[in-house]
């Protein structure tokens, strides 16, 4: 490649102005400065006239009722606007809070780094939003759904952000966020499992005081059953064959209904839906950080290596001019 | 500084750089001519922020950085015209190969050929590394990027004509 380099530079150096096209434009360019010497300019520049941002106040001084309503809409929207700042997924406020409170927020955010925070901030509400919203039994699996389709709109919109910044060739800002976002996920990803963990082992206890209830009344019954069981055998053998398969039957079934009423209790679905989710996108990340680091030392070592070259050149040049400096005079 | 002092600064600095601002403006903008109008527009340019007085740290970085800005507001003018318009009105042809330049031109012509088909991103840093022979540092000046920045994309210039050169040569 450096061969092509030194060729492509062979290539270039034939490109320059002839020697008439030179003096003219030098001509032209001696004449424009005659023209526009240095007091002109400066002249030029002072005529300026910069009209204030601030001239509209001026007009809108006589409108007192115009302001008196801008101030009061100021104030209820503001009100409305922190109202709707602890809203969750179904609320009412809630799209006040997405489409209004946080668009103006990143409307503040000018840099592309800023923008990316706020991205990476965004996924922390929505995973908080999830997080909520999962632990409640009373939300309907719906709300679940849409708060679970959110984390993840929001974490492609944030990833989006560090594919922009790979476009733009700074390689360091891409890192930087995808290992921030890696981090959120992975705290979320936690978080989230810790929930579950002590969702279902509470519900484990409600089953196993509900189990131990069924028991008793199981074995009251069964007590009943055997005395009569022990009546009816002795006069007839195919009854208590019949009464041994029943008995069996009914051993199984507190087994079976705790675990249907595990399926309909839990309502964890949707968090655990979010973990497989959130672990995709950190997964991929943390390979996409590793190879990205990996490349970033490699270029590293390459530049050192050009730049001890670019070095060891010139000191070679100084070396060389030198001695014909000194023989010249 | 005087005014016949400030002239004298400004043609020695237009005999110094002529040939290397032209040369960077032909290959970012493929055109002799607009080449040449950019470099005259630059040292223009370059009078009147003399003429205001104002301080200039890295001269040669600001007249890169003067046609730098230049050929950007030409690419913006460029981009106004449909391609239907520039087939209708100069015979511009979109399926232009330059596979033809490249077998009958000589290797070093080639390349140069071959860079004038890289996205500008790549072109700018390439042509301001390796023919202006700008340091990393005045490349990041002269662009308003990082230094890092810079040196991935100068990285990624170069892996895309030497891929673009196995693909053709």
């Amino acid at each position: 490649m450096r061969n092509l380099l030194k060729q492509f530079k062979k290539g270039s150096r034939e490109v320059r102005l002839t020697v008439e096209e030179k003096s003219a434009m030098r001509q032209a360019l001696l004449q424009f400065a005659q023209e526009n010497p240095v007091a002109h300019t400066s002249q030029a520049k002072n005529s300026r006239t910069v009209v204030s941002p601030y001239s509209f106040m001026r007009k809108a001084r006589g409108f007192k009722v115009l302001s008196a309503t801008v101030i009061g809409g100021i104030l209820i929207g503001g009100t409305v606007s922190f109202a709707a700042e602890g809203a969750l997924p179904g609320n009412v406020l809630y799209p006040v809070k997405t489409g209004v409170n946080e668009r103006v927020r990143g409307v503040v955010a000018v840099t592309p780094q800023a923008k990316a925070e706020w991205d990476i901030a965004l996924v922390e509400r929505r995973l908080t939003e999830m997080k909520e919203v999962g632990s409640l039994e009373s939300i309907p699996s719906e709300t679940k759904e849409f708060a679970r389709k959110n984390v993840r709109k929001y974490a492609e919109r944030a990833q989006r952000r560090i594919v922009e910044f790979d476009d733009n060739d700074d390689d360091e800002r891409a890192l930087e966020v995808a290992e921030n976002l890696a981090r959120v996920l992975q705290t979320y990803e936690k978080e989230l499992l810790e929930d579950i963990h002590k969702k279902t082992s509470e519900q484990d206890n409600d089953e196993d005081k509900q189990a131990n209830v069924e028991i008793k009344k199981s074995s009251k019954f069964k007590k009943e059953t055997e005395r009569v069981r022990t009546t009816v055998s002795t006069s007839t053998p195919s009854v208590k064959i019949e009464n041994s398969i029943n008995n069996t039957e009914r051993e199984k079934r507190p087994s079976e209904d705790t675990n249907s009423i595990r399926i309909k209790k839990s309502g964890t679905e949707s968090l655990e839906k979010t973990i497989d989710d959130i672990r995709e996108v950190r997964e991929n990340l943390e390979k996409r950080n590793k190879e990205k680091k990996a490349e970033y030392e490699r270029r590293k070592e390459t530049r050192k290596e050009e730049g001890q070259k670019e070095e060891k050149d010139e000191e070679r040049k100084t070396y060389i001019s030198a001695p014909s400096s000194e023989s010249e005079r | 500084m005087k005014d016949q002092a400030k002239e004298g600064y400004f043609l020695k600095s237009y005999d110094e750089f002529a040939d290397v601002i032209f040369r960077h403006c032909f290959f970012r903008l493929s055109d002799r001519d607009k080449a040449k109008d950019v470099t005259q527009e630059t040292f223009i340019r370059f009078w009147k922020y003399l003429a205001e007085e104002k301080e200039i740290v890295n001269q040669r970085a600001f007249l890169y950085k003067i046609a730098n800005n230049l050929i950007i507001d030409e690419y913006r003018k460029k981009e106004s015209f449909s391609l239907d318009q520039m087939q209708e009105e100069i015979g511009f042809d979109v399926g232009v190969d330059f596979r033809e330049d490249l077998e009958t031109k000589d290797l070093s012509q080639r390349l140069v050929a071959l860079i004038e088909t890289l996205p500008d991103k790549y072109r700018e840093v390439l042509v301001m590394r390796h023919v202006d022979g700008l340091s990393v540092k005045e490349i990041a000046r002269v662009t308003g990027e990082t230094e890092n920045v810079v040196s991935v994309r100068i990285h990624r210039a170069i892996e895309k004509t030497k891929t673009l050169y196995e693909k053709f040569a």
